[in-house]
């Protein structure tokens, strides 16, 4: 008999709150998920909902008041900081909302950003940008600065920057929010085919996916497993 | 390893992205470096250059005073002090000053016998005969003579001429660069000196611990002459020349604490900025301890960088350009030497004060700043980042 393998992605009873003057606001309802290896799945909600501390709490950004989360059997909420943080680096990528790309810094440095605590760019990394670069089609763009691209390159960047660690599971805060028809598509399509392809070219290793949005064209969207819907801070 | 020079190479491009508060902070701290090490190495220079006289000198020189002036000096006045057991020996020295108004400058005129501690010949031999003199290379150089060359010099009973038989060098600009050794004869000629009177006595001791005794016993000798002690020449040129350093350091340091002020509330102020940098580090994987790192690492490159340029124009400065108005303000305002260049001289222990007074407290400032610009708050950057 053999053990179960753990999920990629579980999250239990997760509730958060902030203070605001007097009175203590409840984001989180005790949230509950799963989420699997090669899973596309949207958390639609209208906004101040709590999608985006729900992706950070997920991601390791942010400490829930309490609930559970684990990344492939593993508590995030037990561990120190430390070994939270090496966990985060290690099987996690996020692309914010705002994208979070340094305006100043070329394309190519932006991607290369999680690379340097390691000690920056080996010959095997500077191969995997390469192949980032292509597979996202801004390759021309590597020695562009960031405040010099489209909306859609900007996205196209944050996606290559999340995916430069191949992480186990990608984290999406809005990723179409701010694009057009077919930059949407594009991006789409990007994320289908990130699902249902591994960088070994084994099965077990493609990335789960985890988006929060409410634009329609994703969640109406036959790429997408599933949609979550939140609402006051409740998945329904 | 590897992480360190990735997080510096970071720390460095960072700089460069942040051009105008790296130059403006970096201006600011280059500046007051290259006052500092400048104000450092010139007192240091000076201590050396007299460092390197002191052991050559006796360990008393005694000096007839009368009415308060100095007086010649019989050389037998301390005859029965040969004998003491602690006076190895009592050198009568002939020396005195000779202006030379094409250079407005004065020549220390010597007799060879009179000094103890001989320079080095760089070329020819000391004089041997009347009419010859051996001058330091400075000086030499200054009037532009050679070997052979003859030159006219202003004695007590008019022009006398000389010719140059050497020329020698010393470790010491103080000695070489104004000093003239002639015979006995040709010294007293110069300076008008009678026969058996001298300008001092040099007195050797064979242990030297034993000078404040032999001083007591020469007062006894000599009612009113001046003891000159060795230890007390280097009080008073360590005196001299460090409060001149001092009072320039006591007007640099109050300088470097304003700044340091001014870079604080500078690197407290841009904390936005930073903040957001901080938060898209945290998301791109980026550990906390790695972000501090790097913070730390950029305030350490620019203090070093600006430290490193300060120190070398410092030395640019001094050695190669002479350090105008800084080296009257050090040096005093008197032409007793014809060329005063300093010898160049950087070693580690002035280094590490240096980085000590620079490097340090400004990689310290910004330590409160990095921790709190390090120290985001992931959840807001997750709403509202760029």
């Amino acid at each position: 008999m053999t053990a179960e393998k753990p999920k990629l992605l579980e999250a239990e009873g997760i509730k958060q709150s902030f203070v605001d003057g007097a009175k203590t606001v409840e984001i989180l309802h005790g949230i509950s998920l799963a989420l699997d290896r090669g899973e596309l799945v949207a958390l639609a909600g209208p906004s101040g909902s709590g999608k985006s501390t729900l992706l950070a709490i997920l991601g390791g950004l942010v400490l829930p008041r309490s609930g559970t989360v684990r990344i492939d059997g593993v508590d995030m909420i037990t561990l120190r900081a430390h070994h939270l943080s090496r966990l985060r680096r290690e099987k996690i990528g996020f692309v914010i909302q705002g994208l979070g790309l340094l305006p100043a810094m070329t394309v190519l440095d932006n991607i290369a950003l999680p690379l340097i605590p390691s000690g920056g760019a080996e010959r095997a990394d500077r191969e995997r940008l390469n192949t980032l670069l292509e597979r996202l089609e801004i390759s021309k763009l590597a020695s562009t600065r960031i405040d010099k691209l489209s909306g859609g390159e900007r996205q196209r960047v944050a996606i290559a920057r999340a995916l430069v660690l191949d992480p186990a599971l990608l984290l999406l805060d809005e990723p179409t929010a701010s694009l057009d028809k077919a930059n949407a598509e594009r991006v789409l399509a990007l994320l289908t085919e990130l699902r249902q392809s591994a960088s070994n070219g084994q099965s077990e290793n493609r990335p789960g996916i985890l988006m929060a949005t409410h634009d329609p064209r994703i969640l109406n969207s036959d790429a997408v497993d599933r949609v979550l819907e939140l609402r006051e801070g409740r998945l329904v | 390893m590897k992480r360190f020079l990735s997080l510096l190479a970071f720390a460095l491009a960072s700089l460069i992205r942040r051009k105008r508060r790296s130059l403006s902070l970096g201006f600011g701290l280059l500046l007051i470096a290259f006052l500092l090490s400048a104000a450092l190495l010139l007192h240091d220079s000076i201590r050396a250059e007299y460092e390197r006289l002191i052991p050559g000198m006796a360990e008393l020189s005694v000096h007839q005073l009368r009415g308060g002036r100095p007086e010649r000096i019989a050389g037998d006045a301390l005859k029965e002090l040969e004998s003491h057991p602690g006076v190895r020996s009592i050198t009568p020295r002939v020396w005195g000053y000779l202006y030379l108004p094409p250079l407005s400058a004065n020549l220390t005129v010597m007799a060879k016998n009179g000094d103890p501690a001989l320079p080095t010949i760089l070329d020819g031999t000391l004089p041997d005969n009347e009419g010859e003199l051996t001058i330091g290379d400075r000086l030499a150089h200054s009037l532009g003579l050679r070997p052979g060359d003859s030159i006219a010099l202003p004695g007590a009973a008019g022009f006398q001429l000389f010719t140059v038989r050497g020329v020698f060098t010393s470790d010491s600009s103080l000695l070489a660069g104004d000093l003239a050794l002639f015979t006995e004869k040709d010294a007293r000629s110069l300076l008008g000196y009678d026969d058996e009177l001298y300008t001092d006595l040099a007195i050797a001791l064979s242990a030297p611990s034993e000078a404040n005794a032999i001083a007591a016993r020469i007062e006894k000798l000599l009612p009113g002459a001046r003891i000159v002690e060795r230890s007390a020449i280097e009080r008073a040129y360590a005196l001299s020349f460090g409060q001149r350093a001092g009072f320039l350091a006591a007007l640099l340091l109050p300088i470097l604490g304003s700044f340091l002020l001014i870079a604080w509330d500078r690197l407290s102020g841009s904390s936005d900025e930073e903040r957001y940098e901080a938060g898209v580090l945290l998301i791109s994987g980026w550990e906390f301890r790695d972000i501090l790192t790097f913070r730390i690492l950029e305030s350490s490159a620019l203090s070093g960088i600006a430290a490193a340029l300060g120190i070398s124009l410092a030395y640019l400065y001094l050695f190669i350009f002479d350090a105008p108005l800084l080296a009257d303000l050090l040096l005093g305002w008197s032409s007793l030497h014809p060329t005063f260049k300093l010898t160049p001289m950087l070693h580690g222990s002035q280094l590490l004060m240096l980085v000590a007074i620079l490097v340090l407290p400004f990689t310290a400032i910004s330590i409160l700043p990095a921790f709190r610009s390090a120290n985001v708050d992931a959840d807001a950057l997750l709403r509202g980042g760029r």
